[in-house]
């Protein structure tokens, strides 16, 4: 019998992998812009490029763009270029409830783009727990994190979480934390950090940053991590994330709030 | 209304009666089992007239007085003759002998000629017994996995149940058994269909050309009806696989009245799963079970009733985390009542629900269960009314009641909402006449009109959208309140004409609508697709297909027959996604939905050797399926998934011995049309591909040969007789047969996605990694009967 099983395992349930070589159709090149502010004080930057060929090893930075920050306050400034596609403001902050417009002048044709600064949502709390072997399917016995926050009520809620251990920023496709308040709005809501990568040891310093997004760009998140991380869209065609921006530039500009807490690993 | 008078006034205006005539009807049955031999030919020798059995096994044909030798045949059963003197209306029963063929290889299950006349062309009738010979992944002969082995049919992925017809996509398709819609013919995710061959009596597709008594999809029927249990002994019937087991009895009830089948399958990987010391498989699910029923009762001579039932359940599960079911269950009860040998009625009530569940305890606490379905009752009444030795004349209706259940959360823990998507209500009915008729000796045309209508009604939450998928009015609709109304008009026309008697030509045009559409998310059919209903936003799909075709036979004796078939369909309010659509649990999903127009196009080239030792058949289709959706593609034509170009199916059975069957299929297809990048860039830190056009990429060619080889045991035993003591040749009741396939005998690792990511060993680059689900499988089956 227990022949039988590896036969029947390693014959059927074999699934293959291998890398192939496909023959693409590359397109003209098309604008990217990507901006991202928050409530501190701080330079921040406009970045502006194009696509370039699928096998492809340079960038394509647009440097003779104009770039203008503007809110709904009145306020507005040029950003001044720095090199490689980069633009810069002044030393600013954002502010809650504001809205901030990016406008891209290109060669005559014009880019705008806007997000508000939502109300930040606080974290409830960030714990270590410690799973027991053969407790949870597929984690293996330690120590993990897990973060508490209550979501305000009404629905339109949108969260990103940025992890970092011992200030290692967990960056990679597999580190985008976005919930929403579709399912459990005005209820608290744990996010658990299960799994091999995020194993902690006794005096690991771990980091958690609460964002609290505009929702277009939570969508812009969302869709960038199926295509990413999946390969397609929930639809099953891939196509490109929902950007916002208007003459339809690639990129998102995310001006954001957030809450964060820290702690030690005992 | 006025056009469907029209209709009906010009086909009783074909009435012709036949004054001094008699008619000669009957009922052709097993002589064993009293089961009905549906499509035997009846043929009159004297005259050269004949009918064909329709599926209850009743016939009826009109002749003028005199003596006839009355010839019945059909595949597999001894020829039957009988004189009979005729001179007045006559009621028969024939039965018929089971015949040494039935352990022969014989696959066809008509009459040589019979295909060339039948006015409707891109039909595909199945022979359960051909199935079994032919080598499917799993060995489990299977229905669906059999037909997309024929022109103009292909599959929908890797080992799917979903099956594309003539560049439709597969919810396009009207899967029926016993008259009940299966809305989701698959299970294990497509490996295996629903229907278990042990409990199927007769299968017929039809590409085109369907007639006026169906509706409700687009693109074909598969109508299957499952067997009715002998009247007269007992029976059983099994298979033991690796992977599966099936068993079946049947038997009388009260003999020669009454009978009962039941059959049920399960499949046992779970077990296997068992046993592995690693927790992450032992603490795993994955099985499903299905059972199939009937029961039919004759009351009296002129009414029969059957009651018929089809559940199965799919169960996957990982420990106590995550447990997720679904399965269909469906029930047919059907009186037959005959007025007279000319006038038959059916009368059906319908059942057909799909159901999925999903229950996650989250090791965070967040437990909650998910429940979506479809579930629809219907009436239906067919009458079937002989006007003629050649003409007949179909006409009913039917109603369902569709009630669609997107989903609904119900949460378990104190971190989530209760969420229920509004539940959908639609009335689906439609009335049909029909009239096949033959025209002198060479001409057939079967013609007909439905007419079908949809109704929307409360309780419901009405959004109407703007053109970018913007809500602009939520009306609020009361229940059983009427908000949008359908009507649709299909006509359907099918024509032939012999040629010669080896030869004939077939044309036809048909229109239909779908007033509900699969939301699915990847094309291939997945367990938690949804359906949706046509409503203010949504309209109907409206196809029509015509197409022209040529058949001929030829060889000793008809063993060869070959067809040349085009088909041009155009296809309306074709349903596609805007970007970023999120199609679960969204209760405004008509928002994330596009409406464009479809067309396919091809040509199905079929050749078949049908009889004699070495049997097979080539059948190759170039076709292309292109779409056309306003805010897709930035408007311009794009090809839709099913696109398959070049698609070729060779499928070969050889009889090395009375015992012994080789066989082997070899599918070919271009790679399904899909987006991919045509360009990166950087975004958020990551590495992100461009995508332009849609679906102007391939997929790699598909291509795959499967063997199989059927064993069958001794017929006959040698027996000592007790009176003279001599040893003598005995049939033996229990039989037995050991099916042994390979699938992908070549290990070709036929790609079932293609993803791309970034390089590991080179940052900033692409690369495309291709995942093939089966290298070789291998299996074996062993079958027994007594």
């Amino acid at each position: 019998m227990r022949l039988l099983y590896i036969v029947f395992t390693v014959l059927v349930f074999t699934s293959c992998e291998k890398i192939i070589d496909v023959d693409i159709a590359d397109s003209d090149p098309q604008i990217v812009i990507e901006g991202i502010m928050n409530t501190d004080t701080n330079i921040y930057s406009v970045y502006v490029k194009t696509t370039v060929p699928y096998n492809s090893t340079d960038n394509s930075y647009i440097n003779n763009a104009q770039v203008e920050l503007s809110d709904n306050q009145g306020n507005s400034q040029m950003l001044t270029f720095v090199g490689d596609g980069e633009y810069q403001t002044t030393n600013m902050n954002g502010v809650v409830g504001v809205n901030y417009t990016v406008t891209v002048n290109h060669e005559g044709v014009v880019y705008q783009n806007g997000s508000t600064i939502r109300n930040p949502v606080p974290l409830d709390s960030i714990r270590t727990v410690f799973i027991p072997e053969n407790t949870v399917p597929g984690v293996d016995e330690g120590t993990y994190l897990q973060v508490f926050y209550t979501d305000p009520a009404g629905l339109g809620d949108r969260y990103r979480i940025i992890f970092s251990r011992n200030d290692t920023v967990f960056s990679t496709v597999d580190d985008y934390f976005l919930s929403n308040d579709v399912f459990d709005d005005g209820l608290q809501d744990i996010v658990s950090f299960f799994g091999d990568r995020f194993k902690l040891n006794s005096g690991d310093k771990v980091k958690i940053e609460f964002w609290t997004l505009d929702e277009h760009v939570y969508d812009y998140y969302q869709t960038l991590e199926n295509i990413i991380s999946e390969g397609f869209a929930p639809t099953g065609v891939p196509d490109n994330p929902n950007s916002t921006w208007t003459n339809g530039a690639l990129g998102f500009f995310n001006a954001y709030s957030y809450d964060v807490d820290s702690l030690i690993v005992p | 209304m006025k056009k469907l008078l029209l209709v009906s006034t010009l086909l009783l205006m074909m009435v012709s009666v036949y004054a001094q005539e008699f008619t000669l009807s009957g009922i052709v049955e097993v002589k064993t089992s009293a089961e009905p031999v549906a499509f035997a030919n009846v043929y009159i020798a004297e005259l050269e007239k004949g009918a064909q059995t329709d599926l209850n096994g009743k016939f009826s044909i009109k002749l003028p007085a005199g003596e006839y030798t009355v010839k019945i045949s059909f595949v597999g059963y001894e020829d039957f003759e009988e004189k009979i003197n005729l001179n007045s209306d006559k009621k028969m029963t024939f039965k018929m002998k089971a015949g040494e063929l039935l352990d022969e290889v014989e696959v066809l299950g008509e009459k040589d000629d019979d295909k060339l006349k039948d006015p409707t062309g891109g039909i595909v009738k199945m022979d359960v017994k051909e199935m079994e010979k032919i080598p499917v992944i799993f060995g489990e002969a299977d229905v669906i996995k059999t037909i997309q082995l024929m022109p103009g049919i292909s599959s929908a992925g890797e080992g799917s149940s979903g099956f594309y017809v003539r560049g439709g996509s597969s919810d396009q398709n009207l899967v029926l058994v016993d008259d009940a819609p299966v809305f989701n013919p698959a299970h294990l995710l497509g490996f295996f269909s629903v229907f278990n061959s042990n409990a199927l009596s007769t299968v017929e597709l039809f590409k085109g050309g369907i007639s006026p008594k169906y509706g409700g999809r687009i693109s074909s029927v598969l109508d299957v009806t499952m067997k009715e249990g002998s009247m007269d002994k007992w029976g059983f019937e099994g298979g033991i696989g690796l992977i599966s087991s099936r068993f079946t009895f049947e038997g009388p009830l009260a003999k020669e009245k009454a009978s009962i089948i039941i059959s049920g399958r399960r499949t046992y990987a779970d077990i296997f799963l068992g046993l592995s010391k690693d927790p992450t498989f032992n603490s795993s699910k994955a099985y499903f079970y299905d059972l199939n029923g009937k029961i039919a009762y004759k009351i009296g001579k002129k009414d029969k009733l059957t009651v018929s039932g089809y559940f199965g359940k799919d169960v996957l599960g990982f420990s106590d985390v995550f447990a997720f079911d679904y399965g269909n269950s469906t029930a047919t009860a059907k009186w037959n009542h005959v007025f007279n040998s000319d006038f038959y009625m059916n009368t059906s009530f319908i059942f057909s629900d799909y159901v999925y569940n999903i229950q996650i305890e989250s090791p965070s606490g967040t437990d909650f269960k998910i429940k979506s379905g479809i579930r629809d009752y219907q009436f239906k009444l067919d009458f079937v009314k002989k006007l003629g030795d050649w003409n007949t004349l179909i006409f009913g209706g039917n109603a369902i009641f569709h009630h669609f259940r997107p989903g609904e959360i119900t949460s378990l823990s104190e971190f989530i909402n209760d969420t229920k998507i509004e539940d959908r209500y639609g009335w689906e009915s439609g009335i049909y006449i029909g009239d096949q008729m033959r025209i002198g000796t060479r001409f057939n045309i079967d013609f007909g009109i439905r007419m079908s209508m949809y109704n929307c009604f409360g309780p419901a939450t009405e959004y109407l959208w703007d053109d970018d998928g913007v809500v602009t009015d939520t009306i609020f609709r009361a229940k059983n309140e009427t908000y949008k109304t359908y009507i649709g008009w299909e006509p359907r026309l099918n024509m032939s004409f012999m040629i010669n008697e080896n030869m004939s030509i077939k044309a036809g045009y048909n229109r239909n609508y779908q007033y509900m559409t699969l939301l699915s998310q990847t094309g291939s059919g997945q367990p938690t697709d949804v359906w949706v209903s046509a409503s203010s936003s949504v309209k109907p799909q409206i196809g029509d297909q015509v197409s022209l075709g040529y058949f001929v036979n030829f060889g000793k004796n008809s063993m060869f027959e070959a067809s040349v078939e085009v088909f041009y369909k155009h296809m309306q309010n074709q349903l596609d996604y805007r970007n970023g659509a999120q199609i679960l649990f969204n209760q405004q999903v008509e928002a994330s939905l596009l409406q464009g127009t479809g067309y396919s196009y091809g040509a199905e080239f079929f050749i078949k050797k049908r009889k004699g030792r070495f049997q097979g058949w080539i059948g190759y289709t170039l076709m292309r399926s292109r779409r056309k959706v306003p805010g897709i593609n930035n408007g311009e034509e794009y090809s839709a998934r099913q696109d398959r170009i070049h698609d070729i199916n060779v499928v070969l059975m050889f009889d090395i011995t009375k015992r012994l069957t080789i066989s082997s299929t070899f599918v070919y297809n271009t790679g399904d049309a899909v987006t991919w990048p045509a360009g990166k860039y950087e975004v958020d830190g990551q590495l992100v591909p461009y995508y332009a056009s849609r679906n102007a990429s391939r997929m790699p060619d598909y291509h795959r040969m499967d063997l199989g080889l059927i064993l069958k045991d001794k017929k006959f035993k040698m027996k000592k007789n007790k009176e003279t003591g001599e040893k003598e040749k005995v049939e033996k009741r229990f039989r037995s047969t050991w099916a042994f396939s390979i699938y992908n005998v070549y290990a070709r690792q036929n790609a079932f996605t293609v993803s791309f990511e970034e390089n590991p060993d080179n940052p900033g680059q692409f690369q495309a990694n291709q995942l093939a689900l089966f290298r070789i499988v291998p299996s074996v089956t062993w079958n027994f009967k007594f």
